[in-house]
């Protein structure tokens, strides 16, 4: 009995060197390859900007329809409205997937954060520009076959910059599955509460694309935007689209728009429906720029009292609306992008994952920054003006004979 | 007024053609799509682990590339000759843990012809460079 417990461990003492030289020879396999430095995200921290504006109006033209508070309207003159739009994501973990039958799911976590200015002018009461910024978290997972899940977290405050006001903390947040069909069409259904319609609303998110991101295609979706869009050569898109532009913002009470009690804020909500063409041009995968006008269907401004709505935890109740005549828009902006990311070519299940963050913008503020990381399709011409050092490291020495 | 020439401004600035290499990139992308003939589920489950493959490959090559090609000692040259060895072995072990994943997303035969497009391609380079040198 302990001369077969020896002679068995003999042979285990045999064995190890042969053992330590496998496992070494492991380690150092896996070693060259995971000290490889390759992207870590597919998304890269990003960097927008967006200017939008729309020309005066005068409030007193034509009888409209809405509030009948006359002495409000008469005290505001006219109207005009311009906002100023920045703001960042940056991805703060990404974490692939391997799964048994090759498919690669991943999980996003960005971080997002907006400042707007908002300024509206009307005629008979001092200038106020309006600040809503927003720190906030999105969350996005792509199952790597049909669906999408995405959950994004935007609380902000708004308070009045050029006169004393109250800052209020409000948030705004999306919930949605979008189940790619094929590449050619995907649906999307969810909740949002957003402040996009000059309110504050709860409302389904439900949407459908018909054809390929990467080509022409036509996207609705409820209640952000529907977006005919297509590829104009390889570096350049227009769309002609249809959305909302809106928000709700303290605003200080400074010239008594509100007379019935001495609060020193009142809430202004706006909204504008708006339809125009946007060009989008992409330059690399870094720089994108563009360009929009259009016009403004209808046009919305409100007064909400801040006591009066205290308690109301739903529709905010106005004490003032009014509708304001068609007109039309300048939108104009940019998108940089900073770093490596992971590549994504023909990986159209990133093509909808970029498309579903790029369609709820940070900050609810219904910009976009565009889908410029997702490539045109276009014919594939030959690179005229190639050169040896373009190529060296696709060529092997034996390649050459 | 102010914003839009500041956007201007910016464009100025930065460079507006794509990267080369980034456009031959995309070309080899359509070059495999065109050659591989892959169902919309193949390519579905085959993109995401070819590009994963491609951007280690870009890494490790990157990697190489810092070393200098100078020799004026002979460590110079040792730690030259140590860094493409390790490249190569990289380049090794990335074409095996890779092919063995890319085969439970098409058929084998499908990853021999991707090989096969792969040196095809680079024959297409190589053709359009003599091309440029005879001119």
């Amino acid at each position: 009995m302990n001369y077969g417990q020896k002679k068995y461990g003999v042979s285990m003492y045999a064995l190890l060197p042969f053992l330590m030289v496998v496992a070494l020879n492991m380690l150092s396999q896996t070693d060259t390859t995971k000290k490889i430095k390759a992207p870590k995200h597919y998304f890269t921290p990003t960097i927008f900007s967006d200017y939008y504006t729309t020309p005066q109006k005068d409030l007193n033209e034509r009888f409209r329809k809405g509030s009948d508070n006359v002495a409000i309207r008469k005290r505001l003159e006219n109207y005009q409205y311009s906002q100023l739009v920045g703001g960042f994501y940056f991805p703060i973990m990404t974490k692939d997937y391997n799964h048994a039958d090759g498919t690669i799911s991943n999980f996003h976590l960005l971080g997002t954060g907006s400042y707007m200015m908002a300024m509206p002018r009307f005629g008979g009461t001092t200038d106020h520009n309006l600040l809503k910024a927003s720190i906030g978290l999105r969350g996005i997972y792509n199952s790597g076959k049909k669906g999408i899940w995405f959950v994004d977290l935007t609380p902000f405050m708004t308070t009045d910059l050029s006169a004393h006001s109250n800052t209020t903390y409000r948030w705004a947040s999306t919930v949605l599955y979008d189940h790619m069909v094929n590449m050619n069409f995907s649906f999307r259904v969810g909740v949002t509460r957003t402040y996009t319609l000059g309110n504050r609303y709860f409302l389904p998110y439900i949407g459908v694309r018909f054809g390929r991101l990467d080509k022409m295609y036509l996207s609705i979706q409820f209640p952000r935007n529907v977006t005919f869009s297509f590829p104009m050569g390889k570096y350049l898109r227009g769309s002609l689209y249809f959305k909302p532009m809106g928000g709700v913002f303290n605003m200080a009470n400074n010239d008594s728009i509100y007379p019935k009690n001495k609060d020193n804020t009142i809430l202004y909500g706006r909204y504008e429906l708006i339809s125009g063409f946007r060009l989008d041009a992409n330059f690399n995968k870094h720089i994108s720029v563009f360009a929009s006008a259009g016009f403004t269907g209808v046009k919305y401004l409100s007064f909400y009292s801040e006591t009066e709505n205290k308690h109301n935890r739903f529709v905010l109740n106005d004490f003032y609306n009014e509708k304001i005549s068609r007109g039309v828009f300048l939108n104009v902006g940019f998108t940089l992008r900073i770093g490596r990311a992971k590549s994504i070519y023909n990986n159209y299940n990133m093509y909808e994952t970029f498309n579903v963050n790029s369609a709820i913008d940070v900050g609810d503020n219904n910009t976009n920054t565009g889908d410029g990381n997702i490539p045109n399709q276009t014919k594939s011409k030959s690179q005229s003006n190639l050169k040896i050092k373009d190529v060296q490291d696709l060529i092997e020495a034996q390649d050459l004979y | 007024m102010c914003y839009l020439f500041v956007l201007f401004a910016f464009l100025k600035v930065f460079p507006q053609a794509g990267n080369k290499r980034d456009k031959i990139e995309a070309l080899r992308v359509a070059f495999i799509t065109q050659k591989l003939n892959l169902t919309a589920d193949e390519s579905q489950k085959f993109w995401p682990v070819y590009n994963e493959y491609q951007d280690k490959l870009k890494a490790a090559r990157q990697e190489f590339k810092k070393q200098p090609p100078i020799f004026s000692t002979d460590k110079d040259a040792q730690d030259y000759l140590d860094a493409e060895l390790l490249l190569k072995q990289r380049e090794f072990n990335l074409y095996k843990e890779y092919y063995e994943r890319l085969k439970k997303t098409v058929p084998v035969k499908k990853v021999a012809e991707l090989r096969q497009a792969e040196e095809d391609f680079k024959k297409e380079l190589l053709k359009q460079l003599q091309g440029k040198s005879n001119d």
